[in-house]
């Protein structure tokens, strides 16, 4: 084969590598169930780095042993946690290791366990879980907004997560208002 | 030495070497000829390297200028920078590698590097604009599969050295920042690069195959000595077996053509991995003696009843590979004519491969356990002394230095090892000297007995 025409093979396959990230991520946006989240107080340590916002949930931090399901979970272990559909927050059920069945009105999330009995929640050993969809980039200097909300202001995130459990951010809302929302273009 | 200036004084000189008779006249063309070749291909790296720089330092300017005015741009522009940009280079690579000019080709190449780059910031920028947050070794991962596409599938050498120092990356990353204890991953991309670097025979690209598994080893060894500390000594024990299949490997290559050229850069990075490891084998505390000794002693390593099942299934696996290597060699050599000094290093092998068998199995008491690591210590050093004797006869200076430079590092490691302080030091250096003595001499006596035997040849051949 002729060196140009290598070429070419080789710059479709890098162009399909990146178009396929971008399209991954939308088929999440596109089929997944809406999940409306809550975020905790973000630790201001860590909350505002260069033009990307560190968003805390409320299901980051799960107690293992309270909640149904698996336990015993360790420091990067894959996990998936079954979460109910509330009012407005979606909250946890239980935790397992591999994709669980999903019943009306839930969501399977998928994660990875970052840290796994260092403190307690509810009395119970800790474990927290990482679904990638803590970080948020925003345009530069906007970040502050949401580092620091007013004390009116309540920020929650709507997420989209797909049939095999990964997770996206769809829209960040300021007291149920969309402040952002993911476009394709 | 095969530069212009030489060539152009060896132009002045060589007319004064014919007419004092010392070179024939017919000879003086070939000669020149000869070293402006030399010349010219040293020459070569020169617009390489600056072309390679140079896109790097155009590369970084890019991106800096796009992260300066990102905010500004809307989402289509964006992508169309991104896509464009790495498009535009590999489109003008093409041009340039498809060209018979040097400089066309060299400019090909550096632009080719800079359509890696791109790529890479590709993967990270759109991550950055669809917020894709995933585990992020993984875009590091695509990027170094990027670059070997490209190393497959044109004749760019600095593309599959990048593509190695990215696999080192992703690697690093999953050992240091999510603790894989054995990323063997890693061995799988690593093996894919090295089908273009044996196929074009590069002998950059197989120094840093070489360097990226070495550094490989390290970063693996470290996080088992933080995880895994008592099976630390197993870990070496099969890097030292698979640095010695290496080391056939490299010699190997040496009798086929087409990859003749990478053979020294395998068995020097080799022979280097069967050094480190066999001074692994030197410190005490990693075969746990220290606390075999003191039991109430809080730190240092704890001695494992015996080896886990899959250190002994490693252990054996590399093993038969290192000693079917071998044998393979010999008896491509002519199996049948060993002699005794090669015999020596070949009973040294088997004695070390039995040590590390009975290391798997040895109960952990500290009578046992001493006994294992002073016959340890004893073949290391002979091995050591065999590889320094078994290098003059090859007229290999850098395994002489560096056997030799380990040799010391070694008697070091030794005095200020706690183990030897049980026992009387200056007898154990007194023993080691009068041992050295004796083998130089033995080594003076064959080098003289061999280049008796190199005359006798010569004069029987009729040479001067």
């Amino acid at each position: 084969m002729r060196i140009p025409l290598r070429l070419v093979v080789v710059v479709a396959l890098q162009t399909l590598a990146l178009v396929g990230m971008i399209a991954m991520k939308q088929w999440t946006l596109q089929t997944g169930t809406p999940v409306l989240l809550k975020t905790e107080p973000i630790d201001p340590r860590s909350l505002f780095r260069g033009d990307y916002v560190i968003l805390n949930y409320a299901i980051n931090d799960l107690a293992q042993g309270t909640l149904a399901g698996d336990d015993g979970f360790e420091r990067h272990d894959p996990i998936h946690v079954l979460l109910r559909e509330g009012t407005p927050y979606w909250q946890p059920v239980s935790l397992h290791r591999e994709r669980p069945e999903v019943p009306p009105g839930h969501v399977a999330i998928k994660g990875e366990v970052l840290y796994s009995g260092s403190m307690m929640v509810d009395g119970a050993r800790s474990a927290t879980v990482r679904y990638g969809i803590e970080n948020y980039f925003v345009p530069e200097g906007e970040g502050r907004a949401l580092e620091q909300p007013a004390d009116d202001e309540e920020i929650s995130i709507l997420v989209a997560v797909d049939r095999h459990g990964n997770a996206g951010i769809k829209a960040v809302l300021v007291n149920g208002e969309v402040r952002y929302e993911e476009r394709l273009f | 030495m095969w530069d212009r200036a030489f060539v152009n004084r060896l132009r002045k000189e060589l007319p004064v070497w014919v007419e004092q008779g010392w070179v024939a006249a017919d000879r003086q063309a070939a000669i020149l000829d000869h070293a402006a070749a030399r010349a010219e291909r040293q020459t070569r790296l020169v617009p390489v390297a600056l072309a390679v720089m140079g896109v790097l330092v155009f590369g970084a300017g890019v991106i800096t200028f796009f992260a300066a005015n990102w905010d500004a741009m809307a989402k289509p522009l964006k992508l169309a920078l991104l896509f464009g940009g790495m498009w535009g280079a590999y489109a003008v690579a093409a041009r340039g590698l498809a060209h018979q000019a040097l400089g066309a080709r060299v400019l090909g190449q550096a632009l080719t590097l800079l359509g890696v780059i791109l790529f890479g910031a590709n993967i990270m920028l759109i991550a950055q604009i669809y917020h894709i947050d995933s585990h992020y070794p993984n875009g590091v991962l695509l990027w170094a599969l990027g670059a070997l596409a490209v190393a497959y599938a044109l004749p760019v050498q600095v593309v599959a050295v990048a593509g190695l120092a990215l696999a080192m990356l992703w690697s690093g990353m999953e050992i240091g920042d999510f603790e894989r204890l054995l990323h063997w991953p890693f061995l799988v991309v690593w093996a894919l690069f090295l089908v273009p670097i044996l196929g074009r025979s590069w002998r950059i690209g197989a120094a840093a195959a070489m360097l990226a598994l070495s550094v490989w080893c390290l970063m693996t060894f470290i996080l088992w000595s933080y995880d895994r500390e008592g099976e630390q000594i197993f870990l070496l024990q099969v890097y030292l077996l698979a640095a010695m299949a290496f080391l056939v490997l490299g010699a190997a290559l040496e009798s086929r053509p087409a990859v003749a050229a990478l053979s020294v850069v395998v068995r020097r990075f080799a022979l280097v991995g069967v050094l480190l490891s066999a001074h692994g084998l030197v410190y005490d505390d990693l075969y746990g003696l220290r606390r075999l000794q003191d039991p109430e002693l809080s730190w240092g390593t704890e001695r494992l009843a015996s080896a886990p099942y899959p250190w002994i299934v490693a252990t054996v696996i590399a093993l038969a590979l290192a000693v079917g290597l071998a044998a393979w060699q010999v008896r491509r050599h002519g199996g049948g004519r060993v002699d005794g000094f090669e015999r020596i290093g070949l009973a040294l092998l088997a004695a070390l491969g039995v040590l590390m068998l009975v290391n798997l199995f040895l109960p952990a008491g500290y009578g046992a356990v001493a006994a294992l690591y002073v016959a340890v210590n004893l073949i290391v050093f002979a091995g050591l002394v065999w590889l320094i004797v078994a290098g003059y006869r090859a007229g290999d200076r850098f395994q002489v230095n560096a056997a030799f430079a380990f040799f010391a590092f070694g008697m070091l490691a030794l005095y200020f090892n706690h183990f030897w302080t049980l026992m009387d030091r200056s007898l154990f250096f007194m023993g080691g000297g009068a041992l050295l003595f004796a083998g130089g001499y033995l080594l003076e006596r064959q080098r003289r007995r061999l280049i008796g035997r190199l005359s006798a040849a010569g004069e029987e051949g009729g040479a001067p």
